[in-house]
């Protein structure tokens, strides 16, 4: 074997890792001795080892180490994926630090995690010395070139990026491919279409290749040319059906299209691929609440739980959350079916009580979510108590009376039968509080549907089929589905409305129909709780002028 | 994949029945090679040709493995191609480490001239792995030299590994002509299932209508077999 050429060609060789530090990950005892032993015999200066994920985050917090060699399968805790996420969402690494994950893996759905968390480096398994000291040298070699583009990307010196890559790129060095890569992230942040559609098309004029297909679906999504982004994003998608981010941002630009069953469906291709990104799946969990689909929301509600469980990412909404999707799913189930969901739901929410046992809040939306789980199965004796409790909670902790609090127990209120408390729970919530759009959304949406997921479906189904029937002028069919509609979801301001425009319609400019004009009234009385802020307020307004002119 | 449930059962039994088959052989004369040697105290000692055998059984092993594992993805549609920018000599650096124990026993000289600037879209896993199966079947049916070269070519580039062995027979390059075409894995050897894995990762790369393909013949200049990857 001729080893001088390997010595030839090699990159940059390095004299000394002396001063280096590394950390080894790995569950076994005898692959971390193992790895170890490869690092003492490459000439590492430090090696620590550690067996789990906490381990590891420990580890960064007291050190800050050159080489992190993490093994994906890291025991009952954090997997390596998730510790690397960790990492970087606490700043633990450095900038010019390399984090390399080995995996005897090659599923899709790891492949795919794995490389959505691009760490800098992925090492199969088996491997040999040989070949890890390569690996690690080359990374190395790597760092001096391209040191200076790291640290004005990390500083967020855009214009400096675009200046080095450029100058890269000219002087045809080896690492031109990563630099145009780079030089289109700093496009989009500069906001330099010229340039970046320049380089793309440059790009794509020679060959087929995903990261300039998808360069431009980013910049005609920062632009908000939904148009533009569906219709590249779908090339990309057929072109490159393993490019996820393609995926993610074709659903997104339905979703602001408002094509939510689309956004679904390109979702689930998506979750089909690459499942282990918990924020892939909680997107799933509100475009599916979106499209009234249960199923799919208790399936992706499930799924981003269980990715975030021991990590930074947990939180005690993701449970409550559950609760409350589990619960309104189960009012679509019979038997016990029905009974099973809604104990898995009770299930939620006692773990979440139990990882934060000294929580008020936590204690109080307990009782809150309880209430209205036993509301939706009937159990109108457990729904109060559990609302009393919830209520006693509140006097006893002030203090935990927040705002979410606050808008949790106008829905309990809501449930048990007291509307009208609940509407002014939420009336003094709003005047005497600044609430962000989320807060204002979650009451808004809730007194425009306060019915379940399933239930919000089939209206929003049926809907549709009003709309064609309407858009096909034929009223009479669209003031049918309406009316069936607004039987399910009788408060939905959108589908009192369509109903008024089509009644409108029908009666024409001149003759007016005494009966349609009352039923018109009613649907204005329906929707009455919408207020200002609410996004089909100058509709309603609108319609209410024309409908007292037509008295 | 476009194939339904059964007939994907059934192409997948093909696949396993041949791997397992040649796996199961190379336990066998790793077994018999074990149980040669001395079982008392005073230290294993293994002679050439069962230090041979062993390396280059475990070797094999090691490829049927992945390979199994890598066509059980490819029928159920679910292999992961992750393309990104591969320097060719980068990879085929590693592959040479890998092997180096395998081939200083078998007493192969391997040369290789390749810009390193050279670099092709690929999975570099993927590729590994094909030239895992045309390094290890070079080493063994080689004379004593292996020659890796390099070619960009319009849209892309072409990896050559050839020998001074005495080259496929022609009933192998009748296989496997077979194989790309009629895609019939009945009845194949694990090293045709080989080639024929090569050949499929080949032809999941593509760029502007071009495929990626892979060749087999004897037309090389050092007289042996000769190996061919084309990466658009």
């Amino acid at each position: 074997m001729n080893k001088d050429a390997i010595k030839k060609t090699s990159a940059q060789a390095f004299t000394s890792y002396a001063n280096y530090s590394a950390l080894v990950a790995d569950e076994f005892e005898n692959s971390r001795k193992s790895v170890k032993q490869m690092l003492t015999t490459i000439g590492i200066g430090q090696i620590d080892q550690t067996a789990t994920g906490k381990g590891v985050i420990d580890a960064c917090r007291a050190k800050k180490y050159d080489l992190i060699l993490c093994d994906f399968r890291l025991g009952t805790g954090k997997n390596g994926l998730q510790v690397l996420d960790e990492l970087r969402q606490l700043d633990l690494i450095k900038p010019s630090a390399f984090f390399v994950i080995i995996s005897a893996e090659t599923s899709r759905d790891i492949v795919f995690g794995i490389l959505e968390s691009s760490p800098d480096d992925y090492l199969g398994k088996p491997f040999t010395e040989g070949v890890l000291s390569k690996r690690i040298e080359r990374l190395f070699a790597q760092n001096v070139e391209l040191e200076d583009i790291k640290k004005a990307i990390s500083n967020k010196q855009y214009e400096t990026v675009v200046t080095l890559c450029s100058a890269h790129i000219q002087h045809e060095g080896r690492y031109s491919p990563w630099c145009k890569r780079t030089l289109i992230d700093a496009y989009l942040e500069l906001k330099s279409w010229e340039k970046l559609t320049e380089l793309c098309e440059e790009t794509l004029a020679v060959r087929d290749i995903d990261w300039a297909l998808l360069g431009l679906v980013r910049m005609h999504v920062v632009k908000e040319d939904w148009n533009k982004a569906i219709k590249s994003a779908q090339t990309l998608v057929q072109k490159f059906p393993q490019c996820i981010q393609a995926y993610d941002l074709l659903a997104l630009s339905f979703e602001k299209k408002g094509m939510h069953t689309q956004a679904q469906e390109v979702l689930e291709s998506a979750l089909k691929i690459s499942p282990l990104r918990h924020e892939r799946q909680q997107k799933m969990v509100d475009i599916s609440l979106e499209n009234g689909d249960s199923q799919s929301a208790v399936k992706a509600s499930q799924q981003t739980l269980k990715l975030v469980t021991n990590t930074i990412n947990e939180s005690p909404e993701q449970y409550f959350q559950l609760a409350e999707i589990l619960s309104e799913a189960a009012t679509e189930l019979t038997g016990s079916d029905k009974k099973r969901m809604a104990a898995e739901a009770l299930a939620a929410l006692t773990k979440v009580s139990k990882k934060y046992t000294n929580d008020h809040e936590i204690r109080i939306k307990k009782a809150l979510s309880e209430s209205r789980i036993y509301a939706r199965q009937g159990q109108t004796k457990l729904r109060d108590d559990t609302l009393a409790s919830a209520k006693k909670l509140i006097e006893q902790s002030p203090e935990a009376n927040t705002i979410d609090v606050r808008i949790q127990l106008g829905k309990s209120l809501y449930l048990a039968g007291r509307e009208e408390e609940a509407k002014q729970e939420w009336k003094e919530l709003a005047a005497n509080n600044t609430l962000t759009s989320d807060q204002s959304k979650a009451m808004s949406d809730f007194l425009d549907e306060p019915i379940p997921i399933g239930a919000r479906g089939k209206a929003k189904a049926i809907n549709g089929s009003g709309l064609a029937a309407y858009a096909q002028n034929d009223f009479d069919q669209a003031i049918e589905l309406f009316e069936e509609a607004i039987k399910i979801s009788p408060h939905h301001p959108g589908l009192n409305m369509n109903y008024i425009q089509a009644a409108l319609k029908k009666m024409g400019k001149k003759t007016t129909d005494g009966f349609l004009l009352a039923e018109c009234k009613q649907a204005l009385t329906r929707a009455g709780h919408i207020t200002s802020t609410h996004k089909q307020y100058s509709r309603y307004i609108k319609l209410k002028k024309l409908i007292s002119k037509s008295e | 994949m476009g194939m339904n449930d059964v007939e994907t059962k059934n192409e997948f039994y093909h696949v396993m029945d041949a791997s397992i088959q040649d796996m199961k052989n190379s336990l066998n004369l790793l077994q018999h090679t074990l149980e040669k040697m001395p079982t008392d105290d005073k230290g294993i000692s293994l002679d050439e040709v069962e230090a041979k055998t062993l390396h280059y059984e475990v070797t094999r092993l090691q490829n049927s493995t992945e390979q199994l594992y890598s066509l059980y993805l490819l029928e159920n549609d679910k292999l992961s191609l992750q393309l990104k920018e591969v320097y060719i000599l980068e990879l085929i650096e590693e592959r040479m480490i890998s092997h180096a124990a395998l081939l200083s026993r078998f007493n192969v000289q391997v040369d290789f001239d390749i810009d390193e600037q050279i670099y092709v879209y690929s999975d570099p896993a993927m590729l590994s792995q094909v030239l895992d199966i045309a390094l290890v079947n070079a080493a063994r049916y080689t004379n004593n030299r292996i020659y890796i070269k390099v070619s960009p070519v319009e849209n892309g580039a072409i990896i050559t590994v050839e020998d001074n062995g005495q080259g496929y027979p022609d009933f192998v390059l009748e296989d496997f002509s077979n194989v790309i075409n009629e895609k019939e894995l009945a009845n194949l050897t694990n090293q045709m299932l080989a080639w024929y894995f090569c050949h499929s990762i080949a032809h999941m790369h593509h760029s502007k209508k071009v495929k990626g393909w892979v060749k087999l013949d004897n037309d090389g200049q050092l007289g042996g077999s000769r190996f061919q990857i084309f990466i658009p």
